[in-house]
């Protein structure tokens, strides 16, 4: 490691500590800007990450760092990295929605479409917590108006 | 260890996850609550996920469209057949027509909508993948009655395309009426989605019989023509505007000389192609590809392409459709000579038949959407 490696800390909102090489945090956009705009001070806060989410997308973040890593290598990485409880996918959304990096977020998001492209409404409504607001007569009214789809 | 945050996902997040969900899933998804209604039904949302699905970079959600004898549709993926990952399956699509016995064919498709007409029913605007159509409004009243006459009569030709300036679908039907002398006439009528009417707009100038349906390119409508009435040949392009509703006439490459030979008009990406015959026996034809820059055009000549067996007669009905090429080392444009399918690759230059399929012709190609011809106003 060359001497001009630079270490930030995030802190988690549960108070944990990450040390991480700053070539690495600023594949965060939020981090980055955090960077340039020279107000880091020791130790950048993360109020919408816990540590355990935090530990997931250091994880990820490291291997898409690695030199010389192949493209096929990500590609089973990435596979096996997105097959997670939906808890725990939804909170990595949000972590990489609020850290701002688009590549992670769309391949969450890509795996959640995945997850729920086959699933009926009711099963949606489970997975997203999703009050149905809709009297059964006017869901059946909208059921019919496609009913195609549901066969 | 601390509790995992409870992860509701925000809206925007729950928008850019829908965006990318097949059609088919959104429609039943439009139950799940109120609000999940109300953005998949929005036409922002409609716009977008058309937008994302037409750039899509694996063609996924693309389909070929084809016209199995008389009456009946079919489809398959186009990546099946661009990639050849396995035989090709045909699915049945029916057809929106009310009486789907009589010969019923496609004038055109813009994006996701597809437009059908028949000899005995009023034209119809049809999205397959969610199965809605809507039939236009009879046009007979706006037809010149030439049939009355002795040694008259006439046939129609169509066109389908958009107009942005407006967000308006437009279904141009050109009425060309002929004696058995070598003069004719046109009557040119147009419908407006947003309008839902006809109105007869100004002719082009000049003694000519259209000889093609109407190719929709970058917000133009081009038709073949042709002079010569008992030929069909000395060939001509126009162009109607979409959004002025003007006629242009194209000068046509400078090397398909006299404009003898039959042509046969495709799109590609955002450029009309134009299939010039070589020679009266047509066994092999020129690819020309058109950049309109406002005033003037330019022709650029892409490759040679060797006929199937006994195509030559046929290119009338013939098109050549397209991909746009997002990526450089799939530079590829598809050729629907049915009965075959070709690829020609930009990078290899060769033309190569990818598929074949004696049962039916294919037609046209569409992208998987939401959009509902019965909504839009």
């Amino acid at each position: 490691m060359s001497s001009s490696t630079k270490f930030l800390t995030l802190k988690t909102c549960d108070d944990k500590k990450f040390v991480l090489d700053e070539a690495i945090a600023v594949r965060s956009q939020t981090i980055k800007n955090m960077v340039e705009d020279d107000c880091v001070s020791n130790v950048i806060p993360l109020p919408n990450v816990d540590s355990k989410t935090m530990t997931k997308v250091i994880e990820y973040w490291k291997k898409h760092s690695e030199e010389g890593i192949s493209k096929d290598m990500l590609m089973d990485f990435d596979k096996a990295f997105v097959k997670v409880h939906h808890s725990i996918l939804h909170a990595l959304i949000l972590a990489a929605n609020f850290l701002n990096d688009k590549e992670m977020l769309d391949m969450m998001c890509q795996e959640v479409v995945d997850r729920i492209k086959g699933k009926t409404p009711e099963e949606i409504r489970k997975e997203f917590d999703i009050k149905n607001d809709f009297t059964p007569e006017e869901e059946e009214e909208i059921r019919k108006e496609n009913a195609w789809a549901f066969e | 260890m601390a509790e995992s945050i409870i992860s509701v996902l925000p809206h925007e997040i729950i928008i850019e996850i829908l965006l990318k969900v097949p059609p088919k899933s959104l429609l039943k998804f439009m139950c799940v609550s109120k609000s999940w209604l109300e953005l998949i039904s929005s036409t922002k949302f409609i716009k977008n996920h058309l937008k994302l699905t037409a750039n899509e970079k694996e063609y996924s959600r693309h389909r070929i469209i084809f016209q199995e004898s008389a009456c009946n549709f079919k489809v398959c993926c186009l990546p099946s057949i661009l990639y050849k990952e396995r035989s090709t399956d045909l699915f049945d699509i029916g057809s929106p027509m009310e009486n789907p016995t009589i010969y019923t064919w496609i004038a055109g498709s813009v994006n996701e909508l597809i437009c059908q007409y028949s000899k005995i029913e009023e034209p119809v605007l049809w999205n397959p993948t969610i199965k809605k159509s809507k039939k236009l409004p009879t046009l007979g009243a706006k037809l010149r009655n030439a049939k009355l006459r002795n040694g008259f009569s006439y046939y129609l030709k169509y066109g389908f395309g958009y107009d942005e300036t407006c967000d308006d679908y437009k279904v141009v039907v050109i009425q060309c009426i002929y004696a058995d002398s070598d003069s004719c006439d046109t009557v040119v009528n147009i419908y407006s989605l947003k309008a839902d009417s006809w109105r007869t707009i100004n002719k082009f100038q000049g003694n000519f019989l259209v000889n093609s349906p109407g190719k929709f390119v970058d917000g133009k409508l081009y038709w073949a023509l042709s002079a010569d009435v008992d030929t069909f040949n000395k060939c001509n392009i126009i162009s109607l505007d979409m959004a002025d509703e003007t006629w242009r006439r194209l000068e046509l490459p400078d090397s398909y000389g006299k404009g003898s030979y039959l042509l046969a008009l495709g799109v590609v990406g955002s450029h009309l192609f134009v299939l010039c015959l070589n020679c009266i026996e047509g066994i092999n034809s020129d690819v020309w590809i058109m950049k309109d820059c406002g005033v003037q055009v330019s022709w650029t000549k892409i490759f040679t392409v060797d006929h199937p067996k006994d195509l030559g007669e046929f290119i009338f009905f013939t098109s050549i459709f397209s991909l746009p090429c997002y990526q450089s080392n799939k530079d590829e444009i598809l050729l629907l000579l049915s009965p075959v399918i070709m690829t020609y690759n930009g990078s290899t230059r060769q033309v190569e038949v990818a598929d074949q399929f004696e049962e039916c012709a294919a037609a046209e190609i569409y992208v998987g959407s939401l959009v509902d011809p019965l909504l839009i106003s």
